[in-house]
């Protein structure tokens, strides 16, 4: 009995110190091998998460002459997909067709080393590049076209408009109304909140509107940080000062306690478009009629601008060839372009053509207050996202948790987690050979 | 007893671990080995030069001082409680046989025998003040969220009280073992000779199950080092409060799958592979885990 008990531990123990020895073994050479055509006739396999099945779904049963094989990941996320890519270049064969996933992934997926993407620029009709505008920018990587935008994440103002009207209040347009009016409604009615700042997305919403250089590309592999540059130090004593007036909540949109804490009770919050029917309806329970946006705050004097809380993406990969990367280009437009797909999504289009009709299906859902206002807003800030922060390797909102939140949630302020949020981007940013500029 | 047959005998049991050890230990670490002395191309700073250049690369990594203290913090913090009270529980137990001891042996024993990730799972829900059955204690600290509760300078004690609730009752098994072990006489004498309980207990039974307790240390510094499952499980209910390059393990694992640094990657494992190596040799010359120990 003892014996075995020894053994099996020993067996054990051996096991678990090797296994991390031998995965890291498994992707020892570097170079991918040459490509392994998938299997011709048309049949293409597509690795996403699980909230775009449907519309994969729907590709499939509108193209039938092609075969899709479905692969999925979990929407909660979507750590260590890295590690497969790798291992299907050490393999040489297994890569997707199709990739959906956001842009940090791009960043890697499209790097030399994985080199995973294929150039849209030349097989995407240019009428149809054309209906992304602005937002194709996403997709450029180096002068090639490495995706297609699936969904925009563009952040406006979101505000209880039946508590406004109540408390005879008016939307802020500029960040500098923003914070004397929370600062009022902290004064006024203590209890409400007007933002959250705990979370990875804080940095997408409050410092990428601003112009904050965190993941600023000034060349392919070199990027501009500076979070003591004017355009970061204004938002870090706007939140102090919130944060201090108990205005602004520490903790974070995702949080288990966020509805209990926080809920019905935050009034206003720039926010993601998508805010509205996640956030608010599913999560914070907050009753219909009385949820609308205004246009996206900008900072006074200063020209609109705007930033973006996720927004999904569509690749293709390079090493499908012949019949199946016809058929796969012919898949991410039709994921990225057709409208009554686009209608049934729940996220924003990025594509311009097919977002009045997606709208219009917001507004039959009939939750909002004001829809008019709510559409102008989300339709004009789609076209605002400012181009000067862009997805990179690194996430800074993986790195605004591991410094700011932590700062925050073991009650201390958050400019003692700032400059450690400004040291670490740099030296993350450097970890994954990105050249830092101030 | 034929006694030629007996080393066979002894080769044909041991052969499907000693199999095992060289298709899952040895070669993969002989492999690090190499791959740690190799250059290595991956995205990141191409620090250091030279036949060690994966190993200074890894030295002045800014995660990695951080990644060994926040290890050497979990054992500090949890191997003197764990073994206290492994050894404490194992002699009572001994002490005083019978029913009551052995139903408590049992449910000490039964959080060990749930699967590793329904243990995280069930402890996530303990740590998480909106559903924990004991958010008073959070409540108590002020703490309302489960980042706040799993805030990084909370780590270590967290994770050694996960430790020590999903070990204690394997381990009380195997050093209950080692009690047993001693003859009824030696314990007989030692009553006769007027040795009270305790006596017996630190004066007799201790130094005889130095080996059990050197073995329950070495396994588990070993496992302290290697911590990966538990932080990385944090790191993603927390949103990323608690860092994903936490402990050198997950460091090591990001530098062969996000920095796609796999000399990086080898020569971290073998620094982890030489320190627990080390500390192996000095607690089982210490312990006599190898030898002597059965007099």
């Amino acid at each position: 009995m003892r014996e075995q008990h020894r053994r099996a531990r020993w067996v054990a123990a051996i096991v678990a110190a090797t296994s991390v020895l031998a995965a890291v073994s498994a992707s020892g050479a570097n170079a991918a091998k040459p490509a392994v055509k998938a299997g011709s006739g048309g049949s293409i396999t597509i690795l996403a998460d699980t909230t775009r099945e449907p519309a994969i779904k729907a590709f499939e049963k509108a193209n039938p002459s092609i075969k899709v094989t479905i692969e999925t990941y979990a929407n909660t996320g979507n750590n260590g997909i890295e590690q497969k890519f790798a291992l299907y270049n050490q393999a040489g064969s297994g890569w997707p067709d199709v990739f959906f996933s956001n842009g940090n992934d791009l960043a890697w997926a499209s790097n030399s080393k994985i080199n995973y993407t294929e150039n849209l620029g030349s097989s995407v009709p240019e009428s149809i590049q054309k209906g992304f505008g602005n937002n194709l920018s996403v997709c450029e990587v180096g002068g090639k076209l490495m995706c297609l935008p699936n969904d925009l994440g563009q952040v406006v103002l979101w505000y209880n408009a039946t508590l406004f009207k109540q408390w005879g209040y008016s939307p802020p347009k500029t960040w500098q109304q923003y914070e004397s009016l929370s600062l009022q409604i902290a004064k006024d009615h203590p209890g409400y909140f007007t933002g959250l700042a705990g979370d990875v997305n804080a940095p997408n919403r409050y410092l990428w509107p601003s112009g904050c250089p965190v993941s600023t590309l000034v060349a392919k592999m070199t990027v501009k940080i500076n979070v003591n540059a004017p355009s970061c130090t204004r938002v870090e004593n706007m939140l102090q000062t919130l944060l201090n007036a108990k205005v602004v909540s520490p903790i974070g949109l995702f949080d288990t306690d966020a509805p209990t804490q926080v809920g019905a009770k935050l009034v206003m919050t720039p926010g993601a478009s998508w805010y509205g029917q996640f956030i608010f309806e599913a999560d914070f329970k907050v009753p219909a009629h009385q949820i609308t946006a205004s246009l996206p705050l900008h900072w006074a004097g200063e020209k609109a601008g705007t930033g973006a809380e996720g927004g999904g993406l569509w690749m293709v990969s390079r090493h499908a060839t012949g019949k199946n990367l016809a058929a796969a280009i012919k898949a991410v437009q039709f994921l990225t372009t057709n409208h009554k797909l686009l209608t049934s999504n729940v996220t924003f289009p990025a594509y311009g053509p097919a977002q009045n009709a997606w709208l219009a299906g917001l507004g039959r859902t009939g939750y909002f207050a004001d829809f008019p206002q709510l559409k102008h807003a989300l339709k004009t800030a789609a076209s605002e996202i400012r181009t000067d922060t862009n997805w990179t390797q690194y996430n800074p909102g993986n790195i605004w948790s591991q410094t700011v939140t932590a700062a925050l949630s073991s009650g201390q302020s958050l400019s003692s987690g700032w400059s450690t949020f400004g040291t670490q981007l740099v030296q993350q940013a450097q970890s994954f050979g990105y050249k830092v500029q101030k | 007893m034929n006694r030629g047959r007996e080393p066979l005998s002894a080769y044909l049991l041991t052969s499907p671990y000693l199999i095992l050890l060289a298709v899952a230990g040895l070669i993969p670490a002989g492999y690090a080995v190499v791959e740690s002395f190799e250059p290595s191309s991956g995205l990141g700073i191409v620090g250091g030069h030279g036949l060690f250049a994966n190993y200074q690369r890894v030295f002045t990594d800014y995660r990695f001082d951080s990644a060994f203290l926040h290890v050497g913090e979990v054992l500090i913090v949890w191997l003197p409680i764990f073994i206290v009270i492994v050894v404490g529980l194992a002699l009572l137990m001994h002490q005083r046989p019978g029913r009551l001891s052995r139903s408590v042996q049992f449910i000490l024993y039964l959080p060990g025998a749930l699967a590793g990730i329904a243990n995280f799972v069930l402890w996530l829900f303990i740590l998480d003040p909106t559903v924990s059955p004991i958010r008073f204690l959070a409540h108590g600290f002020g703490e309302t969220s489960l980042d706040q509760v799993a805030q990084p300078s909370h780590l270590p004690i967290i994770l050694a009280a996960m430790l020590i609730f999903l070990g204690t009752g394997t381990w009380i098994v195997i050093v209950f073992g080692g009690l047993n072990n001693i003859p009824d006489e030696v314990l007989e004498a030692a009553t006769i000779d007027g040795a009270s309980s305790w006596q017996i207990a630190m004066k007799v039974k201790l130094p005889l199950i130095r080996p059990w307790i050197g073995y329950l240390t070495l396994v588990n510094i070993a496992y302290g080092f290697q911590l990966f499952l538990e932080p990385s499980v944090m790191s993603q209910v927390t949103h990323g409060v608690i860092s994903p390059t936490w402990s050198p393990n997950e460091l090591s694992y990001t530098y062969a799958y996000s920095q796609l640094d796999t000399g990086g990657a080898a020569a971290l494992s073998v620094v982890l592979l030489a320190v627990t190596m080390v500390i192996g040799v000095v607690v089982i010359s210490r312990s006599k885990l190898l030898g002597e120990g059965r007099s």
